[in-house]
């Protein structure tokens, strides 16, 4: 009876332990509860959970090789590397009116001769509202849609904005940013940063972004997919080039918090052009089925120690979870 | 009744597979969820982990192909004998099954697989959204069944050792 008795309790033990391992007693904030608030109550099946419209591009980087000095990896040296890509707008919404999304993205995942690969999702936005995945979490019932009137309350919003003071570089940004009539013509930012890894243990803390080579044109766009509708006009007349700008920080400047903007005179060292020269609808796109996790990184680069980085990485993990189970489940119906 | 053991390089295996795979469960668990900046060592040590668990495994079934077990006590009945046979195959299936479900899933993301820094194992399954849906629900799903068939396997030893005293407990010790 006795035996009995410690084997119930060993294996009960058990039990809890991998319960709680699961995080079945925790009330401290996950991937999943992130995801959960930004898919809502009526997740569209099958898309991702965050920028669900998008389109799939594809091109080359092609490196002048300035970089090289400051990074190991492969990708940084003369060379040529092809990427598939992903233009998107933010919003959970997969059928949204292009024009009115706040956020524009530029995501890019680098494929490199010798097997390595890059991810980067790059936002407008050149830092973020919050600097902790908590607050993003508050920031996401700040600006979900009131029940009542189908729109954001702007009186939550103000709320939140005023109990984050560290907000105010975002808010800075939005108060005298004006979207372009393309995708070509935006500025796209890791918002993050990183750290380059060069010969003899040479550590650089960057951001980049992609700055385009064509100028903004007037244009009047109409249409549920306006952008989408420009971007093939435009390749249909040659590609669309970004020059690719690594921003070097300084001793001052937080590589962990993406919330604070870097003074505009730190060093910039362009690597090269990024060129996109195709697109594709992204159902069956050649980009539909990839994680732009962005701490897939080649060796040479790593990953900060910002906590909405690594939170980026792990909620990119359970929307794609979420949508490919559900992708599958619609192929096997 | 003469102490039947099994032979060192056995229970070797059996003990470090155990630690690694109670270890590699628990891990995976907790940083599929996890926000924490821990996540990415994570990942990586529980692809080093689990990626030792094939290896250990294929060189186990090797060793019993060569040399079967010693036989069970004579007590043990032809029912019970086939139960614990039966959770052993679940579980060397469930070994193997795990560690190329996890690496396969990871080819099927398009992400590469890094182990010991510069070492990159070979892509195993197609890039595939709907592939990768299969592999990492399996993924999730097999390792809880390894789980639960190893509180069994645990209750029935200790069954053995505490309640029986029968010396089976002991051919693993």
């Amino acid at each position: 009876m006795k035996g009995l008795v410690i084997i119930g309790a060993c294996i009960g033990a058990m039990g809890a332990v991998y319960a709680a391992a699961a995080g079945q007693f925790s009330s401290t904030l996950s991937a999943q509860k992130i995801v959960d608030r930004q898919e809502g109550e009526d997740p569209f099946t099958g898309f991702r959970r965050a920028h669900a419209k998008g389109i799939c591009v594809a091109g080359v980087f092609k490196s002048n090789g300035q970089l090289a000095a400051f990074s190991q990896a492969s990708i940084f040296e003369k060379a040529e590397t092809e990427f598939v890509g992903r233009f998107s707008i933010g919003g959970r919404n997969p059928t949204a009116p292009d024009l009115a999304a706040g956020v524009r993205s530029l995501a890019l995942d680098f494929r490199m001769d010798n097997g390595e690969r890059w991810r980067t999702a790059m936002n407008i936005n050149p830092v973020l509202a919050v600097r902790d995945p908590a607050s993003f979490y508050e920031q996401l019932a700040a600006t979900a849609p009131d029940p009542e009137t189908g729109k954001p309350s702007p009186d939550r919003i103000e709320a939140f904005f005023a109990d984050h003071p560290e907000s105010a570089d975002f808010r800075e940004w939005q108060s005298r940013f004006t979207p372009s009539s393309s995708f070509a013509t935006e500025t796209y930012h890791s918002v993050n940063a990183f750290l380059l890894k060069g010969e003899a243990g040479r550590e650089t803390g960057v951001r980049w972004s992609l700055v385009p080579v064509a100028p903004i044109a007037e244009a009047t766009l109409e249409g549920q997919d306006a952008l989408q509708k420009e971007l093939f006009e435009r390749l249909d007349e040659g590609p669309v080039q970004f020059r690719f700008l690594f921003h070097v920080a300084e001793a001052e400047d937080d590589l962990n918090d993406p919330s604070q903007a870097w003074p505009t005179e730190r060093q910039q060292i362009e690597a090269g052009i990024v060129e996109i020269v195709s697109a594709e609808p992204q159902a069956q796109g050649a980009c539909n089925g990839i994680n732009f996790d962005p701490l897939i990184l080649p060796a040479g680069i790593e990953p900060t120690a910002d906590p909405i980085l690594h939170a980026r990485s792990s909620a990119y993990a359970v929307s794609l979870r979420r949508r490919a189970l559900e992708t599958l489940l619609e192929q096997t119906k | 009744m003469t102490p039947v053991r099994l032979p060192l390089s056995m229970r070797l295996i059996h003990w470090t597979t155990a630690a690694l795979v109670l270890s590699l469960i628990g891990l995976g668990l907790a940083m599929t969820d996890s926000l924490a900046n821990w996540r990415i060592a994570g990942i990586q040590l529980h692809k080093l982990a689990g990626l030792c668990v094939l290896v250990l495994t294929v060189v186990r079934l090797s060793l019993r192909a060569r040399e079967p077990l010693p036989e069970l006590p004579a007590h043990v009945s032809r029912l019970q004998q086939r139960v614990a046979g039966l959770v052993q195959v679940m579980i060397y299936l469930l070994l193997v099954a795990i560690p190329l479900s996890g690496w396969a899933m990871q080819g099927a993301a398009g992400n590469p697989v890094k182990v010991f820094g510069a070492l990159t194992l070979p892509q195993i399954a197609p890039e595939s959204l709907v592939l990768y849906g299969a592999l990492r629900e399996a993924h999730g799903f097999f390792a809880i069944s390894l789980l639960l068939l190893i509180m069994l396997h645990i209750a029935g030893a200790l069954y053995h050792g505490l309640v029986l005293r029968d010396g089976v407990l002991r051919r693993m010790l």
